[in-house]
């Protein structure tokens, strides 16, 4: 059976549910998933907002290579998807679901793909505090 | 040449999505970066930024294609 493959960048709220449905498989006994939330502080601060800027096309290229790769290496179904925009504490940023036949490969697989996002996405993160400020946070830079 | 290079991240601070930069023929992904740099009136905002196109990074030695979208992509951190 070919591994699915599924990446989004999306404006609206994502379902964990979709992802799930999209990397479940007669042949696989495991699902294993991450699941990232906007969180109301950092640093001591309190946060009320996160806001994601995206370089779009080369995001979604990223995001297939990375599930790609992820499934390749591992013998998964892998659903990526991540919001853009502006979001309130609690929405989720980053969903990944990843199907396998056996756990190892399904948290294998999940595991790499979210370090590879943090590694190489073109994606920023605008924190936004109660007291009306807001900054960009510190990120790795990409490698070509 | 005239290029608009889109801004990503910390560099929209500058308060603006793009910017427009004269490009020698033949210029570098560096020599891009720095354009922008001295376009936006602080060259440490292009500090371990990379220069892009819809589909690639460019190393800072690869010439800047005469065609197509450009974004400088600062340090990024998704998720």
């Amino acid at each position: 059976m070919k591994p699915a493959i599924h990446v989004a960048l999306r404006r609206g709220r994502l379902s964990a549910q979709r992802l799930i449905d999209l990397v479940k498989a007669p042949a696989h006994g495991a699902v294993s998933m991450f699941l990232g939330d906007v969180r109301d502080n950092c640093e001591g601060r309190k946060v009320k907002a996160v806001t994601y800027d995206a370089f779009e096309p080369l995001a979604l290229k990223a995001l297939g290579e990375i599930a790609a790769e992820a499934a390749r290496r591992f013998g998964a179904s892998v659903a990526i998807e991540h919001r853009v925009g502006r979001l309130a504490v609690g929405e989720a940023s980053l969903i990944i679901a990843a199907g396998a036949p056996h756990r190892h490969g399904a948290r294998k697989a999940c595991g790499f793909a979210l370090e590879e996002i943090k590694r190489r996405l073109p994606v920023w993160k605008r924190e936004h505090y109660n007291g009306g400020d807001a900054r960009w946070l510190e990120g790795r830079p990409l490698k070509s | 040449m005239k290029r608009t290079v889109e801004l990503y991240g910390r560099l929209k601070d500058a308060g603006r999505d793009f910017i427009k930069v004269e490009l020698a023929p033949g210029a570098t992904a560096a020599e891009a970066l720095r354009a922008v740099g001295e376009a936006l009136g602080d060259l440490r905002l292009v500090e371990g930024a990379a220069l892009a196109t819809e589909t690639k990074l460019l190393s800072r030695a690869a010439a800047v294609p005469s065609k197509g979208r450009l974004a400088v992509l600062p340090p990024v951190c998704g998720g």
